[in-house]
């Protein structure tokens, strides 16, 4: 119970890496689930909801021996090397540890990494991956979920986040801490939310809260908490992709989450050096805003919006 | 012929280019076609100096040209001028996101458009430089899968070593896989270390492909001496060495050399105690193929591979 050292592994110079996870169990025999944020240095709304979420739980089960039913663990930091010198991936070698699972105990340090990771977080009944998608692009919170053999999709209504993102894994979805938690026969969900580098405060108590709701309803605490959505399910061609033909400044009037219809502006985009509008672009569709690139400036070609229709 | 396979408008009053050379046999109609390819990571620079090579020789024989030769010296070609690896800025790997898409991320993008550019050649060599950390003798590296149909091929490339590995799922999304399971038999080439040019290596696959180029019937040219025959990985083991223990790494053994069971390959030592932390020795007599060439070292991560051969 409480605070724990996970594993530490030792640097030639600096500090060693200690990755930490908090436990929580109860007396009754729910069901066991583990969350997972900030495998790489820049997930920091992640980690922030991962803190946040065992700020909640030690408050509460101190007060409360009934509160846990289950059993919950969180690990909110795992690439604290890259947290402490902004850098998203393992400093040395620039590796994803977010895509070396399962690991192996004998193989490079990153693998040895998840490795050790991976031997804590397996059995779970459900996991959880606290995670962020393409770098300068923010996303609704919204939870991501492999079709697979044994997939649970019914149980990430749970979270009543507004979508459940259902998606063919790729091939470099097999090295992910999800994929694996699947073959491991642990029922896994990855949540999304906001960019990396950035803390959206309002998104960052949507995903806890979407956590918490999730706990309660699979009866791992003894909590009530209020319904935000109604989850509707999408995948891939239920979001519309607008692309800008020109680059240089980006300049959005939407944001996520907004509600659009068709013909509303969703940006121009003025040329860097003589200031001049190049391209306007409004919705050709309505619907909701899922995914905006967030940088001021922007390359030809690249996706400005992606936008739910439905 | 110089040509670009892809181009965009980055920011600020800058194009990012993707280009080939393209040499066509003269006064012939073929449909024959070898792609080389090279800077899929931008740090990898032997690949720069064997496209030289090559173009130089091409640029001056033309009249000996008998199929179509495209040379791609720089995939990631931000990254070959800023000496970064994955594509900046977005920091992926490129040799990830194979076959890539029109609609995506840049990476997937580039990725894209090279498999369009690539599509429909009947051979491919990608020549990579191994990376940063380790130095690698000239070799070649094939999916199990594929031995079948690219043994002949590897074999007349003048490599010293041809390592034969299993399947991975994950290396699914390279440049290789994906261009051989278009019908385009691609090799995968690995040599010397990143951010620099091992000369030698490069004048010894300049002559491979050459070799590979007058054998299947892309150059008329008399090559004078024969390749050298490789050392295939599938008659014995290769042994991985990693470091047990943080610190500096120091070679002992020579890369590229044949060592003896026992034999101190380098020290792993610490800089602050002065101790050795991890004595590295070969677990075998073997052929010393991949040596760590950066000193800093974390428990994993790789030394050495050593090649065992079954009989020897
Ligand atoms: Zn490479």
């Amino acid at each position: 119970m409480g605070k724990e050292l996970l594993f530490e592994f030792p640097s030639p110079s600096r500090d060693s890496l200690k990755v930490y996870g908090y436990r929580f169990r109860g007396n009754g025999n729910g069901p066991s689930v583990a969350v997972v944020a900030g495998l790489r240095g820049d997930e920091l709304i992640q980690l922030y909801v991962a803190s946040q979420l065992v700020r909640f739980l030690e408050e509460r089960s101190k007060n409360d021996p009934y509160f846990i039913k289950g059993e919950v663990l969180v690990v909110p930091a795992v690439n604290t090397y890259g947290f402490n010198i902004d850098r998203r991936y393992w400093p040395l070698d620039n590796t994803d540890i977010s895509r070396m699972f399962p690991g192996y105990d004998r193989g490079e340090t990153t693998q040895r990494i998840a490795a050790y990771l991976f031997e804590k977080l397996k059995g779970f009944d459900y996991g959880i991956k606290l995670t962020s998608g393409i770098k300068s692009v923010a996303y609704i919170p919204h939870v991501k979920v492999f079709e697979m053999e044994n997939s649970d999709i019914q149980s990430a209504y749970s979270f009543g986040l507004r979508y459940i993102h259902r998606i063919e894994p790729k091939p470099y979805d097999t090295v992910s801490l999800t994929y694996n938690w699947h073959i491991w026969n642990t029922k896994a969900y990855s949540i999304y939310g906001g960019k990396t580098g950035e803390i959206d405060f309002e998104y960052a108590r949507f995903m806890k809260n979407g956590i918490i709701r999730f706990l309660s309803k699979k009866g791992v605490i003894n909590y009530r908490i209020h319904e935000l959505y109604c989850p509707t399910e999408i995948t891939d061609s239920s979001l519309y992709n607008i692309k800008t033909t020109e680059a240089g400044i980006f300049h959005p009037f939407r944001s996520v989450g907004d509600v659009v219809v068709k013909g509303d502006i969703l940006f121009t985009i003025e040329d860097p050096i003589s200031g001049e509008e190049k391209l306007r672009v409004s919705s050709p569709v309505d619907g909701v805003i899922f995914q905006a690139h967030g940088f001021p400036m922007i390359y030809q070609g690249t996706s400005a919006f992606r936008i739910v229709t439905v | 012929m110089i040509e670009d396979i892809f181009s965009i408008d980055l920011r600020v009053s800058e194009k990012l280019y993707i280009k080939r050379n393209r040499h066509l046999p003269e006064n012939r109609k073929t449909d024959r076609r070898i792609s080389i390819v090279s800077g899929i990571h931008g740090d990898e620079l032997e690949g720069q100096m064997v496209c030289f090579l090559l173009n130089e020789f091409l640029n001056e024989h033309r009249d000996r040209i008998r199929g179509i030769i495209d040379i791609y010296p720089s995939i990631n070609s931000i990254g070959i001028d800023s000496i970064v690896r994955n594509v900046p800025p977005t920091d992926v790997d490129l040799n990830r996101v194979f076959p890539g898409s029109p609609d995506g991320s840049l990476p997937e993008r580039i990725a894209h458009a090279v498999v369009e550019a690539v599509k429909g050649s009947d051979i491919a060599i990608d020549i990579h430089s191994s990376n940063i950390f380790l130095v690698e003798i000239p070799q070649i590296r094939i999916s199990e899968e594929n031995a079948e149909t690219l043994l002949p091929l590897a074999e007349k490339l003048n490599v010293d070593f041809i390592w034969v590995h299993g399947a991975v799922t994950v290396l699914k999304s390279t440049f290789a896989h994906t261009m051989n399971s278009l019908g385009t038999k691609t090799l995968v080439v690995e040599m010397g270390v990143g951010m620099r040019i091992t000369q030698e290596y490069c004048y010894q696959l300049f002559d491979g492909i050459i070799n590979l180029l007058v054998e299947e019937g892309f150059l008329d040219w008399e090559v004078k001496k024969p390749v050298r025959k490789p050392i295939i990985s599938t008659g014995g083991t290769v042994h991985f060495l990693n470091a047990e223990a943080p610190g500096i790494f120091i070679q002992t053994a020579r890369h590229g050399n044949w060592v003896k069971k026992g034999q101190q390959i380098g020290r792993v030592v610490s800089p602050l105690t002065g101790e050795v932390v991890h004595d590295v020795v070969s677990p075998a007599n073997g052929f010393l193929f991949t040596l760590r060439e950066y000193p800093v070292v974390y428990q994993g991560s790789l030394l050495a591979r050593i090649y065992e051969e079954q009989n020897g």
